[in-house]
């Protein structure tokens, strides 16, 4: 089974090490314990904390995608990194938009409803 | 064909699987990211019932998110004793794997039981049918791995560690991160943006 190596080189994003693991796993807990005091502790108004742990979530994305999935530009399969970026820039117009458009349309047109799901009439109009 | 280009060929085809299986995970991302924005558009819909404050138990999710993670490193642990050919160090820590990932699962169950329990469903409100859904796929995503993890389990103890295998596994692997990541995103998105 000495062809082994071969394929690891050959699926370039397949193959990793221990210690690459290891600083993965140390770095997710860390980012994960670091997001959950935030919000538990109230350590920031809501909306500084809002994009705190929206950043260490992103963070720990790469994290991973590089200890665990070992994406890299010296991957010997590129065309990975290339499908990658390609669907985060699909999502990112999706993302955007879709919240864009929709909370447009909320103001525009959100009549207040009551909890039985009839329409408050005098508030409608 | 001689030997080594025979060899070259099947690395070759193996590497082309691996890709394949790639732009899979890439369409499963689309299928995630849509069931975000369901959710980012839905979550103030409550429809005078509950809202995502008054219904998630943070340490609870904490020990979900942390199971999920290791199982993911103990996955990472089996790929290396793979590639070592340490065949029961890799059963053992496959059998790890499996079974954190169905704590993971039976404390999703518990969670979404005990919430459909108390009357609060998929049927109650915009909100929690967008809670139910992605949630929901991303816990039937951990499940359908898990049936896949126990097969490979089977076959590594039937046939041995073979390059076959270990395409297989690799493809596995690439699921099971994946998966990984997708929930620090709901545990981000969902769990923590909602009891903020």
């Amino acid at each position: 089974m000495e062809n082994f190596n071969t394929l690891d080189t050959e699926y370039g994003a397949a193959h990793g090490t221990l210690s690459s693991y290891i600083v993965g796993f140390v770095l997710s807990i860390i980012l994960t314990l670091g997001a959950y005091m935030i919000v538990v502790n109230h350590m920031f108004s809501n909306a500084v904390a809002a994009g705190v742990i929206i950043l260490i979530a992103v963070t720990q994305q790469i994290v991973q995608l590089i200890c665990f999935l070992h994406l890299s530009a010296k991957s010997h399969a590129r065309w990975n990194i290339i499908a990658f970026i390609f669907t985060i820039v699909i999502i990112l117009i999706l993302l955007v938009g879709s919240l864009w458009v929709m909370n447009n349309l909320t103001g525009r047109t959100m009549v207040p409803m009551q909890g039985d799901g009839t329409v408050n009439v005098q508030n409608a109009l | 064909m001689n030997d080594l280009t025979l060899h070259n060929h099947h690395l070759k085809a193996d590497a082309r699987t691996v890709f394949g299986f790639w732009i899979y995970i890439m369409s499963d991302c689309f299928l995630f990211a849509a069931l975000f924005i369901v959710y980012a558009v839905l979550h103030n819909n409550t429809f005078g019932g509950p809202s995502a404050k008054d219904i998630f138990n943070l340490p609870f999710v904490l020990v979900e998110t942390l199971i999920l993670l290791s199982s993911s490193f103990t996955y990472g642990l089996t790929m290396l004793a793979v590639h070592h050919h340490r065949k029961n160090t890799a059963l053992i820590l496959i059998a790890i794997t499996i079974l954190l990932g169905l704590s993971f699962v039976s404390l999703e169950i518990n969670e979404f039981s005990h919430l459909v329990n108390e009357g609060i469903s998929w049927t109650r409100s915009g909100f929690l049918s967008a809670f139910f859904t992605l949630v929901g796929t991303h816990a039937l995503h951990v499940s359908l791995g898990l049936l896949w993890m126990f097969t490979l389990m089977i076959q590594i103890v039937d046939r041995g560690l073979s390059p076959q295998i270990l395409r297989k596994l690799t493809a596995l692997g690439i699921f099971w991160h994946f998966l990984d990541i997708i929930w620090i995103f709901v545990f981000t998105v969902v769990y923590l943006l909602g009891t903020l």
